[in-house]
């Protein structure tokens, strides 16, 4: 039998092997095909939390602000916290499932008085403030994403 | 022997008159497979894709709206709730504002109804929602009764966290969206898919504690 008569066969039509080889092709298609709508699921997901995020860090920003421009804060709360922080609900993803949650944390920084030394007198001419966000990456998994808001604030009655 | 059954072994696997049975078969039974694969696995996808588009005009709308509600509360003088016009969870509110040049007080009425979501001075914040379309070529008109998008909460509230003085609690506002779709089933006895998103933020007036011509613009 000649060699080369597996894969080109004239008189048979399509060989049996052929088939099989563009099934191969068809299926290394649909998952790759599948395989992308998932990584840009994710992708989509992250832009998703991402924008929750920034809204919790806008909201502890906004809290913060509020806090100083009102009233004097308490040497523990100048403080900060750093290391436990707020949990928050970056996405309920599955709302029937609550284990596949994704959870993130909001933590801000020491609150810094600032002072100008415009006048002789030591005061604080206003307040810095840094909030962020940290929750877990999708891709690469096991990574954490963090988004970071900076602002200042004066007090009122100074 | 042996070599007669090597050609009949070479028979069945590849003809080269055309395909045997046995060829035939096994090509109908995998083409089969994966045309029936392909197809579920299209239709789950299509649904998959509807859901996460809806999920992402919710979240658009949600964010946006307290982003709005966050700019719009930085320069307000004061909130007045109008509870008389208020009903379940579904909140009106004026917002008071003072020029900076004429210190004319100006006053902007805040309602949300189910069908056109959050309005401000009875106009809709966004015009684009609920949204008549998701994509390209599929119009939400046409698929009409089985897809809605609806807000469902849309409260305003002194309600900070606890612990604060008075003083910052006044002026401090939650606002809190709810924003529903649903997907109607058309397999009859099938619930339909419902997914509710919410979104709340706080809202600082700072102007509120300032003397008048002396508000931040």
């Amino acid at each position: 039998m000649d060699r080369w008569s597996l894969w080109t066969c004239e008189r048979g039509g399509i060989d049996f092997v052929q088939i099989i080889t563009a099934m191969m092709i068809i299926a290394i298609a649909a998952v790759s095909t599948t395989y992308s709508i998932y990584v840009g699921r994710l992708s989509f997901d992250d832009q998703l939390q991402e924008k929750q995020a920034i809204r919790y860090a806008r909201e502890e920003m906004e809290y913060w602000s509020g806090r100083i421009f009102v009233e004097p804060l308490s040497s523990q709360e100048m403080l900060g916290d750093t290391q436990t922080g707020r949990r928050v609900l970056v996405d309920p993803r599955n709302p029937n499932d609550q284990s596949d949650n994704v959870w993130g944390r909001v933590f801000y920084a020491r609150i810094i008085p600032v002072d100008l030394l415009l006048t002789g007198e030591e005061t604080t001419d206003y307040y810095q403030i840094h909030v962020w966000v940290v929750w877990p990456d999708n891709i690469p998994e096991g990574q954490q994403r963090r988004i970071d808001f900076y602002s200042s604030m004066i007090q009122m009655n100074q | 022997m042996a070599v007669s059954t090597m050609k009949e072994r070479d028979h069945i696997w590849h003809a080269e008159q055309g395909w045997t049975f046995i060829e035939a078969t096994i090509g109908v039974v995998l083409v089969s497979i994966i045309v029936l694969g392909l197809a579920v696995t299209m239709m789950a996808m299509r649904e998959t894709v509807d859901q996460s588009l809806a999920v992402r005009v919710m979240d658009q709308y949600g964010n946006d709206m307290m982003a709005h509600f966050q700019n719009v509360f930085e320069t307000a003088t004061s909130f007045v709730p109008i509870a008389s016009q208020s009903s379940g969870q579904m909140d009106h509110f004026e917002l008071h504002y003072v020029d900076p040049f004429s210190h004319v007080d100006i006053i902007h009425r805040y309602l949300a109804t189910r069908e056109q979501g959050v309005k401000r001075d009875n106009q809709r914040l966004d015009p684009q929602f609920p949204p008549q379309r998701m994509e390209h070529g599929r119009a939400f008109g046409v698929l009409g009764p089985h897809e809605s998008f609806a807000v469902i909460r849309f409260t305003a509230e002194e309600a900070p966290r606890q612990g604060n003085s008075e003083a910052f609690s006044d002026g401090t506002i939650r606002i809190t969206l709810t924003i529903r779709y649903t997907k109607e089933s058309i397999e009859p006895g099938q619930s339909d898919y419902v997914r509710d998103m919410t979104y709340d933020t706080l809202c600082f007036m700072k102007n509120r504690y300032v003397d008048t011509g002396q508000q931040f613009p």
